[in-house]
């Protein structure tokens, strides 16, 4: 299919609504111009277009600057559907149910952690359980499970997990709400209680590094940053619990589509009515897989912060505290002004990060804005930015969540070996750890976007400022 | 016969087969062969006949999959199996081998332009797995 792409201006590209009849609102990108030919070529323009076309999409479907080809939806995409006569899809947040990132800092400064690091880094390694599969750092009743299903972060300030006080660096507080879950399925929960707390595979990590630039004084000093400052990062999400129940719910969604009698331009968009039956369980059920993503970041921070603190004494007593924590692969009712009316929307972000200014926000961020996080890859920056009210009027609220994928994995494999580049990174000072080191070409640096581009373009837009660049020290690659 | 196909983010495989059974097959033989897995390691030997009954043979081909993605993540192999599909039915039976320390990348088969097609006396779909 070739697709007409009219340039707004120097980063906005829009596909017009009347380019197909099928299409419902027009289909807009953000990107750097050098990027659109790569764009069409993967399919991510195609696979927007196609959430153009889905039933109750507001304003337009929107894809973010570090946007590439999924399934169904396009990663970094975000799509937002009237709670009355929209869908909710499942393919419109992905398998990993609350994939999400977070930020901790400490006090510690590099300089008095480098010859530490490899000491650092190998015992977290072995102290955080990692790769597919069963792995946990706690064990649940059903009954304690099933609260942390409900609960989210709640279960964790009841079991000393986080303060109250850190609860609110988290994402809608860390729990989305759950009426039930009767639609969970005994797989699910099955494989869910014996992953709580463990990092998965794939691009999920835990990264030492360190702020090597601030770019907001006033904003960094609000936030305790300061330059070569030790920070963590901890990328995970729901792990097997989200992904069952993705696929018990795709399949389902299979037959109900047609019930309601949607015409999908491919099955990897399977949506049912927002308000259905089956769009109310799916809604549900998400929802507790997102509280476990909550849990299960906070776990793994929990155990890095005793891990840090064995070396305490070599280095000087820690302080370890949440900046933030955002999910990227979610969907959420939200209230957005559209065409100076409020209105009720389901925002679906899939490889983008919610992105309230402070006049959305209360508590803790309300005078800043919320924390956007933005990670690299292994060997190069990641940016911690703050959202600005532009991101309400051009993206639902939303914005980047990565640098993005730029090659295949197989290609990224074919450039380098997985043992060549963790000797690269060794030489550029980036200790890594991992269980699969024929893996690890996978995510290569190279196999991603030019993350500084992709922050540009979302500061050129106005959808977020940037107040902190930090460089990995120390990568456990899941 | 099954290849990799170029898929920025996930992992897709192109399948085509004489036969609807061989096209599962070759799904299966192609995921595994995608997950790098070395079966080496360990000795204990497990089987299981595996039935699975859907709506489409799609769905039918998605459930099959991430059933052997759900063994892989339980540390269980799949070495061989026989296959037998009827009427929306699939009956395997399997053999698995029990391996310690299993790394798989795969997560889950998704729907993502799924459509088994016949054509010329050929059966042919595409993959893409979530990575």
């Amino acid at each position: 299919m070739n697709i007409p792409i009219a340039q707004v201006n120097d980063y906005i590209f829009e596909i017009p609504k009347d380019f197909s009849k099928k299409m419902k609102v027009p289909a807009r990108f953000y990107a750097h111009p050098s990027q659109i030919n790569l764009l069409i070529n993967d399919g991510t323009i195609n696979q927007l277009f196609n959430v153009a076309t889905l039933p109750g999409i507001v304003k337009f479907a929107l894809a973010m600057p570090d946007m590439h080809q999924g399934y169904g939806f396009p990663i970094g995409g975000v799509a937002a559907f009237d709670y009355k006569d929209g869908v909710i899809s499942p393919g419109g947040v992905g398998y990993d149910i609350n994939c999400g990132i977070r930020l901790s800092t400490t006090n510690w400064k590099t300089e008095e952690v480098k010859r530490f690091l490899p000491e650092i880094i190998t015992k977290l390694h072995n102290d955080i359980p990692i790769g597919a599969g069963k792995g946990s750092l706690i064990k649940t009743t059903k009954n304690e499970f099933e609260r942390i299903l409900t609960e989210g972060i709640n279960w964790a300030v009841d079991e000393g997990y986080i303060s109250k006080i850190e609860q609110e660096h988290i994402e809608d507080r860390g729990q989305l709400p759950v009426e039930n879950l009767s639609k969970v399925s005994e797989r699910a929960i099955e494989r869910g209680s014996t992953e709580i707390g463990s990092l998965g595979s794939g691009n999920h990590f835990v990264e030492i590094g360190y702020i090597d630039k601030i770019y907001s004084v006033r904003i960094a000093e609000q936030l305790n940053l300061f330059e070569n400052q030790v920070v963590v990062w901890v990328h995970t999400g729901s792990r097997g619990f989200g992904h069952q129940i993705c696929a018990d719910f795709v399949k389902e969604f299979q037959l109900a589509t047609k019930k309601y009698g949607i015409e999908l331009p491919e099955r990897g968009l399977a949506c049912v009515p927002f308000l259905s039956k089956e769009g109310q369980e799916y809604y549900h059920s998400m929802n507790s897989a997102a509280n476990f993503a909550f849990v299960n970041r906070q776990l793994l921070s929990h155990k890095i912060e005793k891990t840090l603190n064995i070396f305490s004494k070599k280095i000087k007593p820690l302080k370890f505290n949440l900046l933030y924590d955002v999910a990227h692969n979610i969907a959420k009712l939200e209230t957005h002004i559209i065409e100076n009316r409020k209105r009720k929307l389901v925002v679906h972000r899939k490889g983008a990060t919610r992105a309230f200014p402070s006049t959305m926000l209360q508590g803790r961020f309300a005078s800043i804005g919320q924390p956007v996080l933005v990670p690299g890859s292994m060997g190069t920056a990641s940016y911690l930015l703050i959202a600005k009210p532009q991101a309400m009027e051009l993206a639902f609220g939303s914005c980047c969540h990565g640098a993005g994928r730029l090659l295949s994995r197989s290609q990224a494999k074919k450039n380098i070996s997985g043992a060549n580049l963790k000797k690269t990174l060794e030489n550029k000072g980036i200790i890594i750890e991992t269980k699969s080191i024929s893996e690890l070409a996978e995510e290569s640096p190279d196999a991603y976007k030019d993350i500084h581009q992709v922050v540009n373009v979302v500061e050129a837009l106005d959808i977020a400022q940037p107040v902190a660049r930090t460089r990995p020290l120390g990568v456990i690659k899941g | 016969m099954f290849k990799e196909i170029e898929h920025t983010a996930d992992l897709g495989i192109y399948i085509e087969s004489c036969s609807l059974e061989g096209l599962f097959y070759d799904a299966t033989i192609g995921m595994l062969q995608m997950t790098n897995i070395d079966f080496s390691k360990g000795n204990e030997l497990i089987t299981e006949n595996i039935k699975i009954i859907s709506f489409d043979y799609e769905t039918l081909l998605i459930d099959w999959l991430n059933e052997i993605i759900y063994k892989l993540n339980n540390h269980l192999y799949l070495l061989n199996f026989k296959i037998k599909i009827d009427n929306l039915t699939l009956m395997n039976y399997c053999w698995f081998k029990k391996i310690p320390d299993i790394f798989c990348n795969i997560k889950s088969a998704t729907y993502n332009n799924l459509n088994i097609i016949s054509e010329n006396r050929l059966y042919k779909c595409t993959l893409i797995f979530d990575m």
